[in-house]
């Protein structure tokens, strides 16, 4: 096919056109994907990147702001680190949903295991939030050793005050004593109790458990409550300046109390400790640590894959810039061939043209057929010589493009030159894409640098100084400057001045600009940058060596991240700034904004390293100054437990005294009941012997005498009144005043003391007026005539001591709660006179018996003193008060309250009885009737003389049995089932003994026993226990002669018959007594006088000798030194003698004893007395223990004969420095037949050895003093001869080690304390045999 | 509340540890004081838990000497309480001085202050001679150290103070050598007193006592094991022997046949 040339040159054309789009197409994708890469370095491995930094910043904001928040001292603190910490963990949370998707495979794996622990972190981070919030103990223990401390003490000190007062007090009185007595025991009680409250605040704030602080926060209650109890009991007794300590301290109390509730509070609420373990454990445990260097690694990981996409963007550049090349070399060559095939068919066409016009011009015409004409030709000559000229262009042009050289244009011939319009459209084509490539590559180029200038800086300055020049060389800017956000200032957002290029500073500048403030500020409000064209010359200078200009333009362009301002880049040019400068700017910025962030977040991830890490060390600080706090509260808590020993002391001394004073009152009532009976039988008859004499009625008598006997009957009577009053009082203080509670008419209490006192008070001109008050009750129920005495007693006191006026007794209705708490309603007798008063100082006193104002007003007015004394004790004993208000020179009132109910206890009426011991009695036993016997016995017919037995045993056939046994030994019997009726029997006959069955149905032999033990008419009838029960030796020392347990066999019931006649209060004991210093023996006598026993003294061996041989001894007290031996010699005598045997022993000497004498007497008795100062007192207990009780019962061991044959003969060293051990195991020892020699040290033992190794076998206490056990076995065995001797350890420990010790030393075996007699045998049997 | 259960059983494992592999029984202490010590104990072995502490005390060389000196609490000084060796020098050892030979036990001497001030009381009284004095602890490493007599100067500051609260005449330092910041004990006095490690809830009476001394340490323990420990007293005492206790303690103890003594408390003889 032929083609035109036209044609030919369209599908070159189309070709090159074709050639360049596809060379631009590609270059764009390209260029978009190096584009891309950047974008995702960018924003995908930045964010990543920028993301997990911020996580890991915020794992260590959170530990750090949970710390502050433990360490927080106030609610405000807590609340913003609380309120922070919320914060955190919201950004937080966006932050992993955010970045979860961000990340690669194994990046995810690890990112998961972080969100893990975070998640378990937060947990536990909430439960400390929540304890630490809820909770503090620190306030607590602060609040409890500052401001509750000083309450408590200032307390403490009032009522410590009070409670030194009431002691120092001196009581003239027993009355006062007793007074005395109450307020101190009531005082001192306060006193522990606020002890015990404070004590109980130190636990509860030490205590770690819920339960223990609520146990301790309801006994701090319950102590305050009996607290205030007491406070008011106090109140009412104590003396004014008293009372205002009390009030003072009950303000402090309050105080105390509501900061103790407040303590408790805080306590319970609380557990900051428990927060702080929690805290360290997290710590400890590492989970931070973890979380943070799993987000480490993500954002190393973000790091490299960001590094590797830039290599990968490089390499893409790089690989672009090659298929760039290649792509426009391949188009030009695809140029070139088409223009060469252009050209080719062009230049047939001309060789074509040049035949035909060469045949033309040869004039071949014939050949062909052509019809162009001559001009046309020659113009197509011309025209194909201009044609090969432009040719010839064109060929020139199109070698330079296909050089690379963009700039050459073909000259066109015409408007229709068209080959070389589209030559050179095809050249502006090539320029113009060319010329968008190098703006693209410069573009990346420098974005490329920038990067990598910022990467690896470490602070926001090096970043500002190293981004801004940077800037400016990648633009050839020629003055530039960088402001970030000041972070150190947030509130105000401000703008730094970080970093410049080639910019002098001048003074009117500012290097900060406010959000807003100035260009910078305002690019940083409006986040656009801002373009400033023409900046007058003023403006600042750009200067160099040779001089300076000003920029031209100047752009403000924001850094933005996130819709936030971080900075703002100024750059100033002197020529305009084109848009390639401009999106540089724009992306640079992007880049600025992450690196910014990311280098704050690094900067900010090492100083919350940093923060964490003092924390921490802060934290371990508190939680030991939370242990100091603990020791000293431990301190504390000694201190008050050793306050409170002192106020138990003082608690005890006054209930001793107390007691001291009960009694001894007691004594003095007695004594007074009884004297003034005494007294007044014979003032009886003085009365009226004088009386008569006074009569004269024989008038032998001279007035003198007759005025004398009168005197003489006048003080007699006086003298009976004082012991009639002084028997009232005595009654009412020893219990035994009877009170009858009736209903009592008040008019008639009215009239009755009307009638009595109106001629009394007319004697002395005064008025006497009863005046009711209010509305009384009919009836009031109490005892009349005691109430009347008191009302008596008021009236004439006060008519006494009025010389004129009126005396009245108003009586009145009211409600006195404070005075009777349980039922406010009483009757209020007021006596009222103007009579003479009573100084403040001395009302307390004229309560007290002999107690008068004026010692010579009672001569003048008469009376016995005991008036208001017996008025108080009566008023008491009606469950009444007597108080007195009285003004010295103004009168006195005297005001009785009655209750209207008597309260319960007080109804109690007391039987008089003829003497105490009665009385006591009638207190142990009931006054139920004697229950009659189960069967006859002898209670009908016992006489003078006789032998009793009572026995109390509830199994009537048993009783039968020893009821006919006794009968055989010669008794007579009184037979009971029940203990209350035995003591009365015991009482009311001559009872010798008492056969007791221990378990009783109506109460256990032990109370019969001590009920029996403090009535002391019975208290010495010897009791032997038959019994049930097992367990009765605890109370052998309490009497009981003997125990046998059931079931019993008749010899037994003999024996127990047998003991009790020996032991019977009539039964004589026999006592030989050998000594031979006079003084003592007298003091023995005197001594033992009381006893029934029958003394024997002698004071030589020999004499003992004869006197043992002669008669039957009980008992033997012996002095080791005498004038023909030593008691040794007596007692090795004794043994001589095969018919005689050691009696029960007291040794009692002056000799000092050494071991082996002691243990040697050891072997009879264990009352070995050294005479000292103290040593009677020993003595006396001694003597009363071996003469009221029953020698033991030896045991016999049922032993084989086997045994016994082959224990015969053996010897056997016992070691043991416990001498009643040894002595006991001597004993059993010797029952079976061995031999037994005793050391009591390991010296001893090795010296016993080394004297006689014929020993069988060793017996070794451990624990001895100096040389132990262990010591000696080795020392035994390190000795040849007896490496074979079996030696057994005996030791008190039970430790696995002891045992293993033993042996190790040498032992062949081992035993445990206490010793089994049974396996001691078996082990001997053992080891003997080896 | 769970975590308490929890607790107290691993306390509980950890008590049966004790006891099974070295016999040594603290089921008899009183719950809260002995979670709070084994607690403390944990804490000072830094593990979290008190189960945590049972290998050790099966598989860790002298481990349960350091339970047992931590769980014991070994507060003493010289002549503590000062009144009460008033009463014991004006009122009891005359009345002892009337045996052949005395024995006096110090139970739970701790690091033997006690012990050594009742051997100086005796010696005062002229009844050191014929006095044995037991001291008794179940702490090892206390009993090691009270052995030797010497203690720490400081001591004897409050020693002396204490000593002349109760006696007019003589002085502390008439019992003591002092040098190196330390003070050793006279030889007589080492020699009166024995010491061993005794158990009270384990360990059986060993001596019979004229007077025992027993502060402050039935406090720690449950009423079954004070009980054991008053039975053993009892078995211990001789006839109208003097038992004295701690304040905190109860002296009313059933069938303790012997006058029981309260610090600073008159003697009720």
């Amino acid at each position: 096919m032929v083609l035109s040339i036209k044609s030919k040159l369209i599908i070159g054309l189309s070709f090159a056109i074709i050639a360049f789009i596809t060379i631009a197409m590609v270059g764009y994708t390209n260029l978009g994907q190096v584009n891309d890469k950047l974008n995702l370095i960018a924003e995908v491995s930045g964010k990543k990147l920028k993301l997990a930094a911020r996580i890991n910043q915020d794992v260590l904001n959170t530990s750090r702001s949970v710390k502050d928040l433990i360490l927080a001292k106030t609610q405000d603190e807590m609340d913003q680190s609380d309120k922070y910490i919320e914060t955190i963990q919201e950004g937080m949370a966006e932050r992993i949903t955010a970045l979860t998707p961000l990340l690669t495979d194994d990046g995810a794996d690890e990112f998961k295991q972080f969100s893990d622990i975070w998640a378990a972190y937060l947990k536990q981070q909430q439960q400390i939030i929540s304890l630490t919030r809820k909770n503090s103990n620190k306030k607590a223990t602060e609040i409890s050793l500052n401001q509750a401390r000083k309450l408590y003490d200032m307390a403490a000190i009032q009522i410590k005050a009070i409670v030194d007062s009431q002691e120092a007090e001196q009581a003239d009185t027993v009355e006062g004593l007793q007074e005395i007595v109450l307020k101190t025991r009531l005082a001192a009680r306060i006193n522990r109790n606020l002890v015990e409250i404070q004590r109980a605040e130190k636990n509860l704030i030490l205590s770690t458990k819920e339960a223990e602080m609520l146990e301790y926060a309801q006994f701090s209650e319950s102590k305050q409550e009996d607290m205030l109890t007491r406070i008011e009991q106090l109140l009412e007794l104590v003396s004014l300046e008293n009372k205002q300590r009390l009030i003072l301290f009950k303000e402090r109390l309050r105080q105390y109390i509501s900061l103790h509730q407040k303590i408790t509070e805080l306590t319970q609420d609380n557990s900051n400790n428990k927060a702080i373990t929690l805290t360290l454990s997290i710590v400890r445990d590492q989970k931070i640590k973890k979380a943070t260097s799993l987000i480490a690694l993500i954002v190393e990981r973000a790091e490299t894959q960001m590094q590797k996409d830039k290599i990968e963007s490089d390499e893409l550049f790089e690989g672009f810039k090659t298929l760039w090349i290649t792509i426009i070399a391949l188009a030009l060559l695809l140029l070139g061939g088409v223009f060469y095939w252009i050209i080719f068919g062009i230049t047939n066409s001309i060789n074509a043209l040049k035949i035909l016009v060469t045949n033309l011009s040869k004039g071949n015409l014939k050949t062909t057929n052509i019809t162009l004409n001559e001009d046309e030709i020659g113009e197509v000559y011309a025209d194909s010589i201009v044609m090969q000229q432009s040719l010839v262009d064109m060929s020139g042009v199109v070698s330079a493009i296909a050089e690379g050289d963009v700039s050459s244009r073909v000259v066109i011939r015409g408007d229709e030159d068209l080959l070389a319009h589209s030559i050179n459209k095809m050249a502006d084509n090539i320029a113009n894409v060319n010329h968008l490539n190098q703006q693209q590559q410069w573009l990346q180029q420098s974005l490329i640098e920038l990067a990598n200038s910022i990467q690896q800086v470490d602070s926001v300055q090096e970043l500002a100084t190293s981004s801004i020049t940077q800037f400016c060389h990648n633009l050839d800017a020629k003055i530039g400057a960088i402001y970030f956000i000041d972070t150190d200032n947030r509130e105000s957002q401000s703008f730094k001045l970080l970093g410049s290029y080639a910019f002098t500073w001048r003074k009117n500048l500012s290097n900060a600009y406010k959000m807003g403030e100035g260009l910078v500020g305002q690019a940083a409000l409006e986040q656009r940058s801002i373009i400033l064209q023409n900046t007058p010359d003023d403006y600042i200078k750009i200067e160099s060596a040779l001089g300076e200009m000003p920029p031209r333009n100047i752009i403000v362009v924001p850094i933005i991240l996130q819709d936030r301002t971080l900075g703002v880049i100024e750059i100033g040019f002197t020529d305009t700034v084109n848009k390639n400068q401009q999106e540089y700017i724009e992306r640079g910025q992007v880049m600025l904004a992450i690196a910014f962030d990311g280098i704050k977040a690094k900067v900010e991830l090492s100083q919350a390293l940093k923060d964490a890490q003092t924390l921490t060390e802060e934290l371990q600080a508190q939680q030991d100054n939370i242990s100091a706090t603990n020791e000293e509260l431990t301190a504390k808590s000694e201190a008050l437990q050793e306050q409170s020993t002192q106020l138990r002391k003082a608690q005890k001394i006054s209930e001793e005294r107390s007691v001291a004073v009960e009694t001894s009152n007691q004594y003095k009532s007695e004594f007074l009941a009884n004297m003034s009976h005494e007294l007044r039988t014979p003032l009886n008859s003085l009365l009226i012997l004088a009386g008569m004499l006074a009569k004269n009625k024989e008038g032998t008598l001279t007035e003198d005498q007759v005025d004398s006997a009168q005197i003489i009957k006048n003080s007699g009577e006086h003298l009976l009144q004082l012991i009639n009053d002084i028997l009232d009082l005595s009654k009412v203080e020893a219990g035994h005043m009877e009170v009858t509670i009736a209903p009592t008419q008040i008019p008639l209490l009215k009239q009755s003391l009307q009638q009595r006192f109106n001629p009394l008070a007319k004697e002395k001109s005064l008025d006497f007026n009863i005046v009711t008050v209010s509305d009384l009750p009919a009836t009031l129920k109490t005892d009349a005539q005691k109430l009347e005495q008191v009302l008596t007693n008021l009236i004439s006191n006060a008519i006494k001591f009025t010389s004129q006026g009126e005396v009245r007794l108003e009586i009145s209705y009211q409600q006195q709660p404070e005075l009777f708490p349980e039922n406010a309603a009483c009757l209020c007798f007021s006596v009222i006179d103007n009579g003479i008063g009573i100084a403040r100082q001395q009302q307390e006193k004229i309560f007290g018996a002999f107690q008068q104002i004026d010692g010579s007003s009672s001569r003048k007015e008469g009376g016995t003193g005991l008036g208001l004394s017996i008025a108080l004790a009566y008023a008491h004993l009606l469950g009444g008060h007597l108080k007195c208000q009285s003004e010295l020179g103004k009168g006195s009132q005297f005001d009785l309250y009655i209750p209207e109910h008597p309260p319960v206890n007080q109804i109690t009426t007391y039987q008089s009885s003829k003497s105490s011991t009665d009385t006591e009695q009638v207190k142990i036993i009931s006054n139920k009737p004697v229950s009659p016997a189960p069967f006859h016995d002898d209670r009908n017919d016992i006489v003078a003389d006789d032998l009793v037995v009572l026995i109390l045993e509830d199994d009537i056939e048993f009783a039968k049995i020893l009821y006919r046994e006794a009968k055989e030994k010669g008794f007579k019997c009184i037979v009971s089932d029940d203990a209350e009726s035995s003591l009365q029997l015991a009482l009311q006959h001559q009872v010798s003994g008492i056969l007791l069955d221990f378990c009783l149905p109506d109460m256990d032999g032990k109370t019969f026993l001590d009920k029996m033990k403090r009535i002391p008419a019975i208290r010495y009838i010897p009791v032997h226990v038959i019994s049930a029960l097992q367990d009765t030796k605890d109370y052998w020392q309490q009497g009981v002669v003997g125990y046998l347990t059931k079931p019993v066999s008749q010899t037994q019931i003999v024996e127990a018959l047998n003991c009790l006649k020996q032991f019977s209060p009539s039964a004589i004991r026999h006592l030989l007594i050998v000594e031979d210093d006079k003084n003592t023996q007298q003091a023995l006598h005197k001594l033992l006088s009381n006893e029934n026993v029958d003394i024997h003294t002698v004071n030589t061996v020999k004499g003992a000798l004869q006197s043992l041989k002669t008669e039957h001894y009980d008992g033997l007290i012996l002095d080791i030194g005498l004038p023909d031996g030593s008691g040794f010699d007596l007692l090795a005598a004794i043994e001589q003698e095969s018919s005689l045997t050691v009696p029960p022993l007291i040794v009692y000497t002056n000799k000092d004893l050494s071991v082996d004498d002691t243990q040697q007497l050891r072997q009879y008795t264990d009352s070995i007395i050294i005479k000292s100062e103290h040593s009677t007192e020993r003595l006396k207990d001694e003597a009363a223990l071996f003469l009221h009780q029953a020698k033991e019962k030896k045991h016999e061991p049922v032993l084989e004969g086997e045994l016994l044959a082959e224990f015969n003969n053996k010897t056997l060293l016992l070691v043991d420095d416990d001498m009643r051990n040894s002595l006991a195991l001597r004993k059993a020892l010797q029952e079976l037949g061995i031999k037994v020699i005793m050391a009591a040290s390991g010296q001893g033992a090795l010296n016993k050895l080394a004297e006689n190794n014929a020993f069988n076998l060793v017996i070794m206490d451990i624990m001895m003093p100096e040389m132990d056990g262990y010591e000696t076995m080795r020392r035994i065995r390190a000795q040849d001869q007896f490496t074979h001797l079996p030696i057994i350890a005996i030791t008190a420990k039970a430790m696995k080690g002891d045992k293993e010790k033993c042996l190790q030393a040498g032992a062949n075996d081992y035993l445990s304390k206490p010793i089994d007699m049974d396996k001691l045998t078996q082990l001997i049997h053992l080891w003997m045999n080896k | 509340m769970d975590e308490q259960i929890v607790q107290s059983q691993e306390l509980q494992l950890f008590v049966e540890a004790m006891q099974l592999c070295h016999g040594i029984d603290f089921k008899g202490y009183q719950p809260a004081s002995l979670q709070r010590r084994v607690t403390e104990l944990a804490k000072q072995q830094g593990v979290q838990h008190i189960s945590e502490l049972i290998p050790k005390v099966f598989h860790q060389p002298n481990f349960a000497d350091l339970v047992v000196s931590e769980i014991s609490v070994g507060v003493t000084e010289f002549f503590r309480d000062p009144e009460l060796y008033r009463i014991l020098k004006n009122q009891l050892l005359p009345q002892l001085a009337s045996y052949p030979a005395i024995n006096v036990w110090s139970a739970g001497c701790a690091t033997g202050e006690e012990a050594y001030s009742l051997a100086i009381i005796f010696k005062q009284a002229g009844l050191l001679a014929k006095t044995r004095i037991y001291a008794t602890d179940m702490n090892a490493q206390a009993i090691a150290y009270a052995k030797q007599g010497i203690y720490p100067i400081k001591t004897a500051q409050q020693g002396s103070l204490n000593y002349h609260a109760f006696s007019p005449s003589g002085s502390f330092s008439d019992y003591f050598t002092a040098r190196y910041q330390q003070m050793k004990l006279h030889d007589e006095l080492l020699q009166a007193v024995s010491f061993f490690s005794h158990n009270l809830s384990t360990d059986a009476a060993f001596c019979e006592a004229h007077l025992i001394v027993c502060k402050n340490v039935l406090i720690y323990f449950n009423q079954d094991l004070q009980n054991r420990s008053l039975e053993l007293f009892k078995d211990s005492l001789v006839r109208k022997g003097f038992m004295l206790l701690g304040t905190k303690e109860d002296c009313r103890v059933k069938g303790l046949n012997a006058i029981v003594l309260q610090e600073k408390s008159s003697v009720n003889l």
